[in-house]
């Protein structure tokens, strides 16, 4: 080994053992400072409120005289008390035909009671041309994941996505007047004219990368809603949009929320603004690299049906009821002291701090593979749930909800975020598994196993972002939950052919199925897809037509790809360690409330 | 981007993000501190003082860099400022931890030695080595940060590395 080489082994190998007092007493100062100077925030941040001003008779007085003098002067008084006429900025902006700007777009959670902590990022640089359209490069955690352009000269919006992934996918879609809402929207410029529109105050100057800059602030979130539209209900809101003092031109602009019940604020950040800079054709030429799988002409996909019209139909005939349990009416039954394995039931849910998907990912694979394997301790589970629950003697209800009972112990507990949870899943497997042979034609039941298993097994295994390594799939989906969504779509088939009305179920049991075999078996995915496709007049489901369609066409011409997206949720990071699993799971509670088909998601307002 | 992140979050009075970026940079600056200095009780203090100054300042602070090299650098002036006062008062090191009955810090025994060993480089040799081998500032970036020509801090390091190597000698042959 080279000397140089020793040296910065000495350098990495350095250590120091900190003692807790050291720690508080660093830590804590700190705190109490930062805590201090929040609660005093400097005079130049404080806004200038109107109402209070005005408050005061003399001042009511003083300002009349003042307006009527600004007016005889032609001042744009009401435009702030700093001499910023905000509405001059709008009409500088709007002037340019080109510029650069940064969106960032930041999730956190504060420290929580159970010690979790969450933050992820993502960024887009993008370039916008009001003659050649716009080029957009997104990072997530800043990595490239993908390159977007809506090309005005081509009638084109181009897509080249997974950048981060092996193997890259570019999607070409005409750019036609259904289109150009999509442009505008992306245009910072129609913020700020919101937030210059509504009921703003300014907030003084400060200073962003060394430009002295002057503010306003908006919390009024409605005036940021679309026209029309309302925003979704929000715990806490605020909107501030920044100008450089020299130039009067727009430096940052960010908005801050706090959905409704939720832990998670998100801020939207728009930086980086550089107006009026040339931008070349080139820029906006796609370059598709040589490895990529081209599809064209897609169109809109399901946007392209009536959504009300087709969701309200389809909600008719599914009840509105996706992820309602034919089991839910039964009352659970109490396994809150149960203990199993001789696995200490007292440990508290794992106080890990996590920062952002690929850590929850990781962390929850590593932990699962330190659980000794099902197959192992089936045998003495069997034995344990007899002599405690009398398993053997239960009907199939009572052995479905007592498995219910045990998921929700298992997510209670930290899920597969803990070494000490698996005796519950696995009891809850084994429990569905009887149920299971006891009730093999009925597929509510099919469901609960499905659950259990997906509960704690994930579709694949964490891999670095950019890992050229393919997909470390699980082979447990596409051996048993393959076979388990088989059985049920035979039963299915046979139940249609004498006239059974289908029902969302069916139709998230069917795109499950072909999911699971479109690699091992294209023609069964082919012919799930076809059969829903049939079914869609009878079901309702036409909002899915689209995609069943194409994926139908794809699995014949023997492509492989996703099958059909039908649920949604909102991006919430401390739900990541639900994923990846099949689309049908359902998880706990918390996960549920998260999801919803994408045909309803609009009647929610997502 | 996650500094910058918490930095926005700190800047918002997120005591969390703070608590995270406390949690991440304590033991490389009081490495630093310590490697610098030899004595533990003063590394203690100073990454306190670069730590309530950094939550002082956050109103006006934009992270242009990176957030590692800033405290780094915030830390290295410390305790050059530390040693002008020890160098003035010319008193002997008497506050050292390992005079006292529990210890507080606790340096693993390749950190006892690079201290020892570095206590007998100029200061100014201790300081760049440190920031760049340990700290992984560039040459240039402790140049402008320090006001030095960029040549003034090559040849710290270079004599400074020289001599450090000559002072472990012992060690790098038990490693080879």
């Amino acid at each position: 080994m080279k000397p140089e080489d020793t040296l910065n082994r000495v350098f990495h190998e350095l250590d120091v053992r900190v003692e807790p007092r050291v720690d508080q007493r660093i830590l804590g100062d700190t705190l109490h400072r930062l805590k201090e100077l929040a609660e005093t925030p400097p005079a130049d941040l404080r806004p200038m409120r109107w109402r209070t001003i005005m408050k005061y008779p003399v001042t009511k007085l003083a300002i009349a005289a003042a307006i009527i003098a600004a007016a005889l002067l032609g001042i744009h008084f009401f435009s702030g008390t700093s001499g910023t006429s905000w509405a001059a900025v709008l009409d500088k902006v709007n002037g340019f035909d080109t510029f650069f700007f940064r969106t960032r777009e930041v999730e956190t959670t504060g420290p929580r009671p159970d010690g979790f902590e969450f933050a992820t990022e993502s960024e887009s640089k993008n370039y916008r041309s009001e003659t050649y359209g716009t080029f957009c490069e997104n990072y997530k955690n800043g990595v490239l994941s993908v390159r977007h352009y809506m090309l005005l000269q081509e009638g084109q919006h181009v897509s080249i996505t997974s950048y981060d992934r092996p193997h890259t996918l570019c999607i070409r879609m005409p750019f036609n007047d259904r289109s150009i809402p999509d442009f505008h929207n992306g245009d910072p410029r129609r913020m700020i004219a919101k937030i210059l529109a509504g009921d703003y105050v300014e907030i003084g100057e400060d200073t962003i990368e060394g430009k002295r800059v002057r503010g306003v602030e908006l919390r009024d979130p409605n005036v940021l809603a679309d026209e029309g539209k309302a925003m979704p209900p929000l715990d806490d809101f605020s909107s501030r949009f920044w100008i450089d003092v020299q130039t009067q031109l727009p430096v940052w602009t960010e908005i801050s929320l706090v959905r409704k019940g939720s832990a998670v604020r998100t801020t939207m950040i728009w930086d980086e603004f550089e107006w009026g800079v040339p931008l070349e054709a080139s820029l906006f030429k796609p370059e598709i690299p040589a490895n990529c799988e081209i599809i064209d002409d897609l169109g809109h996909g399901p946007d392209s049906t009536p959504k009300t019209d087709a969701a309200e139909t389809f909600a008719q005939h599914t009840q509105a009821e996706p992820f309602l349990s034919d089991f839910d009416h039964l009352p659970l039954p109490d396994v809150s002291g149960l203990t199993l394995l001789g696995v200490d039931t007292s440990v508290p849910k794992p106080q890990v701090r996590l920062l952002g998907p690929d850590e929850i990912r990781r962390t929850q694979d590593a932990c699962v593979a330190k659980w000794p394997p099902y197959e192992q301790v089936q045998a003495q589970l069997r034995q344990e749930l007899q002599a405690k629950l009398g398993i053997d003697t239960k009907d199939v209800n009572e052995l479905v909800t007592t498995g219910i009972a045990l998921r929700n112990r298992f997510w209670e507990m930290g899920g597969t975020l803990s070494d000490a949870t698996y005796p519950y899943i696995y009891a809850a497997r084994l429990v569905d598994e009887i149920a299971h042979e006891k009730a093999p034609d009925n597929p509510a039941v099919t469901d609960q196993l499905v659950e259990s298993i997906v509960a704690y097994e994930v579709l694949y295994y964490w891999q670095p972002q950019q890992s050229a390594e393919p997909l470390k799939r699980n082979p447990t989906y596409l051996g048993l939950i393959a076979d388990l969504r088989r059985q049920q779509f035979e039963q299915f088939k046979a139940k249609v052919s004498q006239g059974y009305m289908p029902t969302w179920k069916d139709f998230v049991r069917a795109c499950d199925f072909a999911y699971l075999c479109m690699r091992t078996d294209p023609p069964s995915a082919a012919e799930a897809m076809r059969l829903l496709i049939d079914l869609t007049p009878k079901a309702g489901w036409t909002f899915y037509l689209d995609d069943l369609t194409k994926a139908e066409q794809r699995l014949s011409n023997g492509e492989r790809g996703y099958i059909v997206t039908f649920i949604g949720g909102i991006g919430d990071i401390h739900l990541e360690q639900y994923a990846p699993r099949l689309e049908s799971f359902q998880g706990p509670r918390e996960y549920r409330e998260h999801r919803l088909p994408r045909h309803l998601r609009h009647l929610k307002g997502w | 981007m996650e500094d910058r992140l918490l930095v926005l979050r700190c800047k918002r009075g997120s005591a969390g993000a703070m608590a995270r970026i406390y949690e991440k940079y304590r033991k490389d600056l009081l490495i630093l501190a310590i490697a610098l200095l030899n004595d533990k009780a003063a590394a203690e203090d100073i990454v306190h003082d670069v730590f309530v100054s950094f939550a002082e300042g956050l109103s006006g602070f934009r992270l242009t860099g990176s957030l590692k090299s800033y405290l780094m650098t915030c830390t290295a002036n410390r305790a050059r400022n530390h040693n002008k006062v020890r160098q003035r008062s010319d008193s002997p090191q008497e506050a050292t931890f390992e005079e006292q009955p529990v210890e507080r810090l606790v340096s693993n025994e390749r950190l006892q030695r690079l201290a020892a060993a570095m206590e007998q480089l100029p200061y100014e040799q201790r300081e760049v080595l440190m920031l760049h081998s340990y700290g992984g500032l560039t040459l240039r970036a402790i140049a402008k940060t320090s006001g030095l020509p960029a040549n003034t801090v090559m040849s710290r390091y270079r004599y400074g590395i020289d001599k450090l190597r000559h002072l472990l000698n012992g060690e790098c042959d038990h490693e080879t």
